[in-house]
């Protein structure tokens, strides 16, 4: 692992213009990614977590913009209209198989377009190279499948045809947003079991994002907890799952109905995840936070370590100059 | 009812979905395929499998939503697959359902008073049951004289000292005064029962009492649905599940389209509503920690079959069937009851239109019994059945065009992908000469286009038990069983057999 990040997202906002207001999408977030590692950004509907993933595509569509921050590619700003150097250095992996495949091309088709674009190959050579990589993802009988539509394929199938067609741009970085959640359990391990392996192999640099703690523990190193488009935590994984340092990333691990014995009642949230249309004068989580005192509505916490170590929380109880009485 | 009759049997269930028309001649999908369990009374029936595995539809042939192909869902000592008119009618006030996307299921045109509030409608709800003591003759709109033995009547009239006494039943919008009550004397006294109220009032109070129930304000009763969030949408919907005071109640992936904040909010309003109205929960999902938090007792569907069958607990810590082993080491991160590691399966569930003829979970089976007369490793194992889904799964895609004209005029078109893709599974592989030339025999069938015959012959040379006999249910302990070959003292156990092959792959 090389110590500088492949990937640099520093103060990130993404706002969404409306007739009636301004959305903070994403609010002033901050992640690294290094080669070879996988990170996960874990949060719920409506927290932003999407939003950044495409931005770091450049795929934010009007009405949003990035209005400012920085998404370094391996020291290079991409925001400075740099994504066009870079299109299949970073490639991405969507939530539903069947939307993302064009149901009138076959696979092979698809495959071949990315190998075409980013790679130059043509003809036989790339039909040659598409059945290779749908080997590499694990689908049997490839030189046949290669001539098949998507519909032909099943779930399972045809996310494992997304991710070779994101292969086919040979990137460093895989960004997966919910690849697992439209699929099967079982499905889904054979999925994760794909990604480290390719992980290994490549030495790919993995984004996932996905709202189960469940994917977070078993495929990321490090993660990155976000609400209401502000990362919250971040923290490396197990350290995370043992001792949720902010708030609200105790509050979601509480409410898994795993981790709640079968008879007791699951710990909840009230309220609903607030729409940012402000930029954050005050903890965004302070009106369901079990924690909050008069502070948290007057002040926007920063990120503060969690007890000398490497991990942070956005967290006023986490910070050394507020006092102990005020809490 | 008495306590030790179930409320709902399942016996031999079966639901096929026939689009056989005069051109189509392919088989039915075999959605259900041959269930039998009881629901009891109170309790929650977890339901869980993959997608494709029959769930839903399983649930709503219960329900009378589907039609049953064959076998019979009996309740109250009636088989309600067969019910037709007034009795049809009655089933359907003692059960409701709760789908899954709260997007979809509700009518965006209507309010939400007016969504919770249809079913009312549609049924005429109330007719209220009068109990009265003694004989007596009834009279007024909108009452019937209630069963002998009833025992939850919505009023209760008492005729003693000539002066009418009457109760009405808590659940009811309706109070006392709301109810008048004259006795014509006579031997046979007629007793008058008039209700102050419309029966559109009372309807709207009870979409009231409802929305309150599920922890909606009242305001809410003239707001739109898309005006909520997906938890609040979702609560409209169990409210009006509700509306008709079902005791059975099917809840199909309740809480799958939410986030986890609330899928928490919702799982405890479904935990409070059941032990404050007594419902019974028949709770379908396919994530396996919501169900072992929620059911008693668990049934694990595969292809339209229950697999394994009871107490939650029980199937959770120690599951006996290979495919309840491999779904329970799904399981990400550390929810996972399973202490082994993870069993991932190969592929995809087969086809119901043709599903395997044996068990019908042995082609994915991670504890497979091979044939005695073939001593090969595992992994050697995999490849062939590998093969042999290759094989399945040609025959069952529809040719392209151009391939069958290419195969017409004699073109050898399978041929160098099937080397191919042969050579991929087997080439690090060695295999005895007699199965060498079986794999090569099937290769030439393939050729010829014969798909299907090859894979037939794959299974005939290199199948086993699993792949012939069906498994019946066997016993594991009280009220819990599991069909599996393995469960036979013959043969080594499940979850030994999964560690030793886990360990030789």
């Amino acid at each position: 692992m090389s110590a500088d990040p492949l990937l640099s997202v520093r103060d990130l906002e993404v706002v969404f213009h409306t007739e009636r207001e301004r959305i903070h999408a994403v609010d002033g977030v901050s992640f690294d990614i290094r080669a070879g590692e996988t990170v996960g950004l874990v949060g719920e509907s409506g927290s932003g977590k999407s939003v950044t993933a495409r931005s770091l595509l450049g795929l934010v569509d009007a009405p949003g913009r990035i209005e400012a921050g920085e998404i370094r590619y391996r020291g290079e700003d991409l925001t400075d209209d740099n994504w066009d150097r870079h299109r299949g250095d970073i490639a991405m992996v969507f939530q539903d198989p069947s939307n993302s495949l064009n149901p009138v091309y076959t696979v092979g088709n698809q495959i071949e377009e990315g190998l075409r674009i980013h790679q130059g190959l043509r003809g036989s050579a790339a039909t040659r190279r598409a059945i290779e990589l749908l080997e590499d993802v694990g689908i049997p009988d490839a030189p046949r499948r290669v001539d098949e539509y998507p519909h032909q394929l099943s779930g399972g199938m045809q996310q494992r045809a997304v991710i070779a067609m994101a292969l086919a741009c040979d990137p460093d970085l895989l960004v997966c947003d919910e690849p697992t959640t439209a699929l099967d359990v079982t499905i889904q391990a054979q999925i994760l079991d794909l990604l480290a392996e390719l992980q290994r192999e490549e030495d790919l640099a993995i984004l996932l994002i996905t709202h189960d703690m469940g994917v977070i523990e078993d495929a990321t190193d490090r993660v990155n907890v976000i609400y209401a488009g502000e990362v919250v935590e971040r923290a490396p994984t197990d350290e995370l799952l043992d001792y949720p340092a902010h708030p609200y990333s105790r509050a979601l691990l509480g409410s898994i109905p795993g981790r709640t014995a079968p008879d007791e009642r699951l710990p909840t949230i009230e309220g609903e995840v607030p729409t940012p249309t402000e930029p954050a004068s005050s903890c965004r989580f302070a009106p369901r936070c079990p924690k909050a005192f008069d502070e948290c509505e007057a002040i926007a916490p920063e990120h503060q370590r969690v007890d000398g170590t490497d991990r942070t929380a956005a967290c006023l109880l986490h910070d050394p100059t507020v006092e102990e009485g005020e809490r | 009812m008495t306590d030790d009759q179930p409320l709902v049997s399942v016996r031999n269930l079966r639901t096929y979905y026939d689009d056989g028309g005069i051109v189509d001649r392919d088989p039915p999908v075999r959605a259900v395929d041959g269930v039998s369990f009881d629901v009891d009374a109170g309790e929650t029936l977890g339901l869980v499998g993959e997608s494709g595995s029959g769930k839903t539809t399983l649930g709503r042939t219960i329900l009378g939503l589907e039609t049953a192909t064959e076998g019979r869902v009996v309740a109250d000592g009636r088989d309600v697959t067969d019910l037709s008119g007034e009795e049809r009618r009655s089933w359907q006030r003692r059960v409701g359902m709760v789908f899954q996307d709260p997007e979809e299921s509700l009518n965006d045109r209507m309010t939400v008073g007016e969504i919770v509030q249809e079913p009312l409608t549609a049924h005429d709800w109330p007719t209220l049951r009068v109990a009265v003591d003694g004989d007596a003759t009834l009279r007024g709109d909108m009452v019937t004289r209630a069963d002998p033995g009833d025992d939850t009547t919505d009023l209760t009239v008492g005729l003693r000292g000539g002066e009418a006494d009457v109760t009405v039943r808590d659940a009811l919008p309706l109070s006392v005064d709301d109810v008048t009550v004259s006795v014509e004397g006579g031997p046979t006294p007629t007793v008058s029962v008039s209700v102050a109220k419309s029966r559109g009032a009372i309807q709207r109070d009870r979409a009231f009492d409802l929305l309150e129930r599920v922890g909606l304000p009242e305001e809410h009763f003239y707001r739109y649905p898309h005006q909520f969030s997906g938890g609040q949408r979702q609560r409209v919907g169990i409210a009006r599940a509700l509306a008709l005071e079902p005791d059975f109640v099917v809840l199909d992936e309740p809480v799958s389209a939410l986030d986890v904040s609330v899928q928490a909010r919702i799982i405890n309003l479904l935990s409070d509503l059941q032990a404050q109205l007594g419902l019974t929960y028949l709770f379908i999902a396919h994530d396996l920690s919501v169900v072992r938090h929620i059911a008693d007792r668990i049934a694990v569907m595969y292809l339209g079959n229950v697999v394994e069958l009871g107490p939650t607990e029980s199937v959770y810590t120690d599951p006996a069937h290979p495919y309840t082993v491999s779904l329970l080491s799904a399981i990400p991160g550390s929810a996972s009851p399973w202490e082994g590691g993870r069993v991932t399966l190969r592929g995809t569930p087969p086809s119901p239109r043709d599903p395997p003829s044996g068990c019908p979970f042995a082609t994915r089976c991670p504890a497979k019994i091979r044939p005695d007369d073939l001593d090969l490793p595992e992994r050697t194992w995999r490849a062939l059945d590998e093969l042999r889904v290759v094989f399945r799964t040609r025959a069952r895609a529809e040719a392209a065009a151009a391939e069958t004209i290419k195969r017409l005029v004699g073109l050898d078109v399978a041929g160098r992908d099937l080397d191919e893709t042969v050579s991929d599974l087997l080439d690090d592989h060695d295999l005895p000469p007699a199965a060498r030339e079986t794999v090569a025999e099937a290769i030439e069938m393939a050729r010829g286009g014969a798909d299907a015959r090859a894979a037939e012959h794959m299974r005939e040379q290199f199948g086993s038990v699993c792949d012939r006999d069906r498994p019946d249910p066997s016993e594991r302990g009280d009220g819990w069983t599991s069909e599996c070959l393995r469960h036979d003292a013959d043969y080594e156990g499940v979850s030994e057999t999964i560690a030793a092959r886990e360990d030789d792959r």
